[in-house]
């Protein structure tokens, strides 16, 4: 009978006893579309952060609840998820997945003071902002500054062609401004600059025979990993000998299965190692194997190391306040990553380091600059 | 206590005691009720895993099937001879066939050959690196597909010296399966082999990709390939029964979860509707027990308050009631009343009557009170004339006895001084007596002990008698006579004493005289008078020889008391008086 009564009671109480038990986090990701593979891998790091801080007593004695919401990789529907979010009282969000999702979404989060942290937004436009974004991402400006660097000093590259994928535009115009400033800064030039819509059944042929049709050293594609293979694919049948450069946004595992021999030799900067053989790192892979099957993508240890950055920031200010949140994460400053450390600036951007990589055999490959 | 109170207390206790009843009956009910719900849902629960196992399993294996004949069909020269005609057959397949949504033809080095839908710019792509791309007959794991975005799964046929690749979309899983688990709370989902859902009841699963590994049942039930049931499964923080059944061929799960919430909401919806019976019962007892309590407490009041009316004096009451009970009682209690008012009439006629009798009864009394009063002063007045007469007789008796002495003196005789001299006691016996009345408080009696140790006290003093020579000795009760008998015996005494006095003891000699008076239980009394002195002389004769003072007491004793005298001279002299104490009435 006590039992009886006290179901009962909770079944009266539940409502009032949820939202002060537990803290809410939103997660906006691309678990369908073009991206959905990373935005699934980026999901399971949160699910898997999630298990282990709620495991070991939650955040100041408060259960993590996520609220996911699919924005298909597209602004709009990242920016409905978000205002979805708010009316539900969701006051932190991690997400999105791309950098043109995440500037739809920039106005309403600093409106709403909605904290929110991109592990994998790279974008420019998003840096040097007082916001309520905190970027994971090393900004688009620095690596695409530091591969221009290198394709224009190492490889002396004096024509490239560019190809874009403009449904992330903010990214991809950062990436291809910062990129062709360095090629023209020692001298190059930028001969072509094709762009495409991925979600409008691209024509890869085409896009592969204008980007060589000016007859480049090199061409930089910025691109997800279906369309980068495929593009890769198209160019190297037409020509084996140009460089390819990509920003990191195309790197994943299928960027390999489909695109064939075609990808060896692709170069890029990566913040993260999928083969990074520490401690930390190795014991991540292997708890994420063994409770989702497969290994981790690079987003799922960044979407990881966001929850537990979120986790550390509701701890150390001792509150569930974005402002306070924001406050202590900037205050302190340094934090520890699952393969290394990194810090963030008074704008809550990231800087951590990077590594050059290329694709060697179907393997990625880092490389000594 | 009042009615009311015990009313009240009855009533709650019988509530109580109900509802312990009841709740105690509706509690193992109540489990007994869950527990076998939750049995026949874990068993709906298997035989539906097991239903949709099936489907699954012969939805996996009917587009291998399709595939094949269509493999079969691609590599028969007799029916398709040429590239048009191959990339036509696949069409209408795909057609017929929607949930193949891609279908490729790799070459020997992994380079499409043939992708239908049509896609130009994807021919002579290298999908070398490609799971699917293998000459053996295979299934992939599912994926998600970078180009429609739906979870896909290949089928890879040999095709040729490259392969044939079917792509199908387990969107249409869910279409072909029917799954049915309207379960709030709860879910039916088929999984990957990495425990990814691909279709499931709960839409947010298959579309948000959830993975379900973290489930015990699932490693469990692909390492044994059989059926794993659990009772405390956690997923994503939601407990419940979970039945993980793997799939043949294709190493897929159906997974079918029902939360402990849903059972448990069932139970405390079961608990809410025998609370609410409960809470109806005990409302409906309760307001059906005011009403009739406030029905059957009116009816009292009522009854109360007519009977206070009657109380007051009022017998015009009339009381209306609802229950028979309480009709007969009324009925009875009217009855009463009536009867009551009848006799009160009566009693106040008979109190009126007798009202008058005691208005006369008063005025009698007053009359009466007057005419007392008047008889009272009469008596008084009675009274002090008579004690002034015994008054004056005593003093005219003194008056008598002082002539008596003086004629006495001058009498030359003995015998006529003694003659004088008797005549002066027996005045003075009789004198004593009236100044015992008029001392005494009812002027009718005197008390005889007073009056005989007084008169003998006188006699000795007149016959001037040696006390210590004559001694008297006297044993007498106290007795109260009235005058017409105190007189005569105060002679009788007189008499018999002053004989004694005169002649018992003669020539100095000493003796003693002993006088007793006693009253017997039959009322008669004894006066005995005795001396041990000489005694009678032989042959003496009272009647005879005795002189006038012994024949007047003889006669007094005999006559006047009529009473008995008896003598004895044995050893001295001896006279008792026996008489009756009534022989006169009282005349006051």
């Amino acid at each position: 009978m006590l039992r009886k009564l006290l179901i009962i009671m909770i079944m009266i109480n539940t409502a009032a006893c949820s939202d002060s038990d537990t803290v809410k986090i939103g997660i906006i990701t691309s678990m369908s579309g073009k991206f959905a593979d990373h935005g699934v891998l980026g999901r399971n790091g949160i699910i898997l952060a999630v298990d282990e801080i709620n495991r070991n007593g939650g955040i100041n004695g408060r259960k993590i609840v996520t609220v996911i919401k699919d924005d298909k990789s597209i602004p709009e529907e990242a920016f409905r998820a978000a205002g979805e979010l708010h009316s539900e009282g969701i006051k932190f969000i991690i997400g999105p997945f791309i950098t043109g999702s995440a500037t739809a979404m920039l106005p309403l989060i600093n409106e709403k003071h909605i904290l929110t942290i991109g592990p994998t937004i790279a974008g420019d436009n998003l840096s040097y902002m007082d916001d309520y974004f905190i970027k994971l991402f090393p900004s688009t400006k620095d690596t695409a500054v530091a591969l221009g660097r290198y394709a224009s000093g190492k490889k002396r590259v004096m024509k490239c062609a560019a190809i874009c994928d403009l449904t992330n535009k903010p990214f991809s115009d950062s990436w291809y401004g910062n990129f062709a400033e360095m090629i023209r800064s020692s001298g190059g030039q930028m001969s072509a600059a094709v762009n495409f819509s991925s979600d409008k059944k691209p024509d890869y042929g085409r896009i592969a025979r204008e980007a060589l049709k000016s007859g480049p050293d090199a061409i930089l594609i910025v691109a997800g990993s279906l369309d980068l293979a495929y593009i890769c694919q198209k160019i190297r049948k037409k020509d084996r000998n140009v460089l390819l450069f990509t920003a990191s946004w195309g790197v994943t595992s299928d960027l390999i299965t489909n695109g064939g021999d075609s990808v060896n030799g692709l170069l890029y900067y990566l913040p993260f190692d999928l083969n990074d053989t520490s401690e930390t790192y190795t014991g991540f892979k292997k708890r994420f194997n063994e409770r989702f099957g497969v290994n981790p993508g690079f987003s799922t240890g960044l979407y990881y190391e966001a929850m537990k950055l979120l986790d550390e920031g509701m701890i150390k200010s001792g509150s569930f306040e974005p402002d306070k949140v924001k406050l202590k994460l900037i205050e302190t400053g340094s934090f520890k990553g699952i393969q290394r450390d990194y810090s963030i600036d008074r704008y809550g951007d990231v800087h951590r380091p990077f590594f050059l990589y290329t694709i060697r055999e179907g393997n990625m490959t880092r490389l000594n600059e | 206590m009042k009615l009311r109170s015990s009313i009240r207390l009855l009533i709650s206790g019988y509530i109580t005691a109900f509802v312990a009843i009841f709740g105690l009956v509706e509690y193992l009910q109540t489990g007994r009720l869950v527990d076998i719900i939750l049995r026949n849902k874990l068993n709906d629960q298997l035989n539906i895993s097991n239903t949709i196992a099936e489907n699954v399993s012969n939805y996996i294996r009917h587009p291998f099937e399709d595939l094949n004949e269509l493999n079969e069909v691609l590599q028969d020269p007799a029916v398709v001879k040429n590239r048009v005609e191959t990339e036509k057959y696949i069409r209408i397949f795909i057609k017929n066939n929607p949930s193949f949504e891609k279908i490729q033809i790799l070459d020997e080095k992994g380079h499409i050959e043939i992708i239908i839908p049509e896609n130009r710019s994807m021919l002579g792509m290298d999908m070398s690196k490609q799971f699917y791309f293998t000459r053996n007959q295979s299934w992939s794991d599912t994926f998600l597909s970078q180009e429609t975005g739906n979870t896909d799964v290949t089928i890879t046929l040999p095709y040729k010296k490259g392969c044939l690749v079917g792509f199908l979309n387990l969107a249409t899983l869910s279409r072909a399966i029917t799954l049915q688990a309207p379960i709030e709370g709860g879910f039916i989902s088929v999984a990957d082999r990495t425990g990814t859902v691909i279709t499931s009841t709960d839409r947010k699963m298959s579309d948000e990709k959830i993975n379900l590994r973290s489930m015990t049942g699932i490693t469990v039930a692909q390492r044994n390939g059989n059926i794993f049931k659990d009772e405390d499964t956690d997923i994503y923080g939601r407990r419940g029964y979970s039945t993980v059944i793997p799939v043949s061929d294709s190493g897929w799960l159906v997974i079918f979860f029902q939360t402990r919430d849903n059972l448990e909401k069932i139970e405390a919806e079961i608990t809410w509707i025998s609370f609410i019976v409960i809470a109806s019962i005990i409302i409906s007892l309760a307001a059906t027990t005011f009403i009739i309590v406030r029905k059957i407490l009116g009816s009292i009041n009522r009854i109360s308050e007519q009977t206070k009316l009657i109380a007051d004096g009022n017998y015009n009451i009339s009381i209306e009631t609802v229950y028979s009970e309480l009709e007969y009682f009324t009925r009875n209690f009217m009855k009463m009343v009536k009867d009551i008012r009848e006799r009160e009439d009566i009693i106040k006629k008979q109190s009126e009557a007798l009202m008058e009798t005691n208005r006369l009864l008063e005025e009698s009394n007053s009359d009466l009170s007057e005419s007392n009063t008047i008889i009272e002063r009469s008596l008084k007045e009675k009274e002090i004339l008579l004690r002034e007469l015994y008054h004056r007789t005593k003093n005219n008796m003194q008056v008598i006895n002082s002539l008596l002495v003086l004629h006495s003196d001058s009498a030359d005789s003995d015998d006529v001084k003694n003659a004088f001299f008797k005549m002066k006691n027996r005045i003075q016996t009789m004198s004593l007596v009236h100044q015992k009345l008029y001392q005494s408080q009812d002027l009718s009696s005197i008390s005889m002990k007073e009056y005989i140790t007084e008169l003998v006290n006188l006699l000795l003093v007149s016959y001037e008698t040696d006390t210590e020579r004559t001694k008297v000795k006297y044993d007498l009760q106290d007795i109260r006579l009235i005058f017409d008998i105190a007189v005569p015996l105060g002679l009788f005494l007189n008499e018999l004493i002053s004989n004694s006095l005169r002649h018992a003891f003669p020539d100095g000699r000493k003796g003693e005289i002993n006088i007793s008076l006693k009253k017997s239980d039959d009322a008669s009394i004894m006066l005995e008078v005795s001396d041990n002195g000489i005694g009678l002389p032989q042959g003496f004769s009272l009647e005879k020889n005795s002189g006038i003072g012994l024949k007047t007491a003889l006669s007094i004793g005999e006559l006047q008391l009529d009473g008995m005298v008896e003598t004895d001279s044995t050893g001295g002299f001896l006279c008792r008086l026996t008489f009756s104490g009534d022989i006169y009435s009282l005349r006051i």
